[in-house]
């Protein structure tokens, strides 16, 4: 056995504990989300998919204007005992998409304590504050959508704060682990399995499905598998992976209706600090500053007040 | 003396309970249950996002009234252009009011001088909504 000298052991010590010290802010920047289970279930419906490589000419036609809904979303109310009770909207008719998020204890302590908030008239949003909707909420919000399609990278664009996806088809990996962080929309590619474009997607904010809904933690990953059904119907199959928020992975379907009146309907450009005066009480709950009260923001007058004019 | 209707409707349709609401914000701050009616010149119809806003002086007497409405691509869906209600428009607003008496509310239908209605619809649930 060699024998090493005291001194070169204590040395070997101190600097294996200075490394380990060095290397400890880092860990902070490292994006921690656990999405090994649903990206070995994304990776086996890659292994079998169909006609993976898309080119131009294969291409599914899904132009025109869309518009998303919560009415797909189960949710929960509270039952007259104050436990959550699952509803479900009459549109929805999926057969998979009766059950509500099922979320764990810390979770549905939190959906309790909103819908009890919310019967004492207490209700707040924080889209209210202009801060993005964000995925995976994205799929509910009932403002206009457009699917931009290209065999490399699909963009999915919502008019509400004009939240861009980028889903990247070019076979790349999700951002490395040291490189990410939580992002409005998360991290996303996919691949095509005939007509269907199946979608990961990690490294999101947390948030809420909508007001009132369960909420989510930023361990949110998915899996979409996104599909044109009829000319007038873009269906998303969605499970939800959360190990924060779910007591284990979560199916549901939604879907996006095609905008026919009017025909030349245009998604603009959508700016909601353009003229937003709802502010959250004193009391929690969610307020409109009118004209002519202190902090109302006038819409007219926003660039003339702006400090760039000053 | 504030010349308005206040309507206080009994009979709560059933179908709408508490259903997920998908605007900017919440709907806590109206009353769903009442209706007021104000009928006055427009001082600016702001076509914007999140939300639209009517502003109306009530010709009872000079105050000057907020109305939130839909965002411009939601009105244009139902026809409803920038040019529908120019300054200075005679019009009645009729609208959930604020829950707090301010002069404001949810627009839930406007009727023009010439006897037409404008088909807005409200963003919060018309009754029956359990907040």
């Amino acid at each position: 056995m060699i024998n090493i000298p005291l001194s070169i052991k204590v040395r070997a010590i101190a600097i294996t504990i200075s490394t380990c010290l060095c290397l400890l802010p880092f860990q902070g920047h490292t994006q921690t989300v656990d999405f090994s289970e649903s990206w070995a279930a994304y990776q086996a419906m890659k292994a079998h998919a169909s006609n993976k490589s898309m080119t131009w000419e294969r291409l599914p036609d899904w132009s025109g204007v869309w518009t998303g809904s919560p009415d797909y979303l189960p949710y929960y109310r509270l039952s007259s005992d104050g436990k959550l009770n699952v509803r479900v909207s009459a549109k929805n008719t999926f057969e998979s998409s009766k059950q509500a998020a099922p979320l764990t204890p810390a979770y549905q302590a939190k959906a309790i304590k909103v819908l009890q908030d919310r019967t004492k008239g207490i209700d707040w949003d924080y889209v209210s504050n202009c801060i993005p909707a964000g995925f995976p909420r994205w799929v509910v919000s009932h403002y206009l959508k457009e699917f931009a399609l290209t065999p490399n990278l699909v963009w999915m664009l919502n008019e509400e704060q004009s939240e861009v996806r980028r889903i990247y088809m070019d076979g790349r990996e999700h951002t490395p682990r040291d490189e990410a962080y939580p992002l409005y929309e998360g991290d996303s590619v996919g691949f095509w399995d005939g007509d269907t474009l199946v979608v990961h997607t990690v490294d999101n904010k947390e948030g809420t499905w909508d007001r009132s809904a369960a909420a989510y933690s930023d361990q949110v990953n998915t899996i979409e598998r996104i599909r044109k059904v009829n000319k007038d119907v873009i269906e998303d199959q969605m499970t939800v992976y959360d190990k924060m928020a779910l007591t284990k992975p979560w199916t549901v379907t939604f879907q996006f209706t095609r905008v026919t009146e009017p025909s030349d309907l245009r998604i603009r450009m959508f700016s909601c600090n353009e003229n937003n005066n709802v502010v959250q009480d004193e009391t929690g709950n969610s307020h409109h500053v009118l004209p002519g009260e202190v902090g109302y923001k006038d819409p007219n007058s926003l660039s003339e007040n702006s400090q760039l004019n000053k | 003396m504030l010349k308005y209707v206040v309507i206080t409707f009994t009979l709560l349709l059933p179908l709408l309970l508490g259903i997920p609401a998908s605007a900017h914000h919440s709907h806590a701050m109206f009353d769903t249950t009442k209706r007021i009616s104000i009928s006055g010149t427009v001082v600016d119809f702001e076509y914007t996002n999140p939300h639209s806003w009517l502003k109306v002086t009530n010709e009872a007497d000079g105050a000057l009234w907020a109305f939130e409405t839909n965002s411009p691509s939601q009105l244009l869906r139902k026809n409803i252009k920038r040019t529908a209600l120019p300054t200075g428009m005679k019009v009645t607003v009729t609208a959930m009011p604020l829950k707090d008496g301010r002069a404001g509310g949810q627009i839930v239908s406007v009727k023009k001088e010439d006897g037409t209605i404008l088909p807005i619809e409200p963003e919060a649930p018309t009754a029956g909504y359990t907040p």
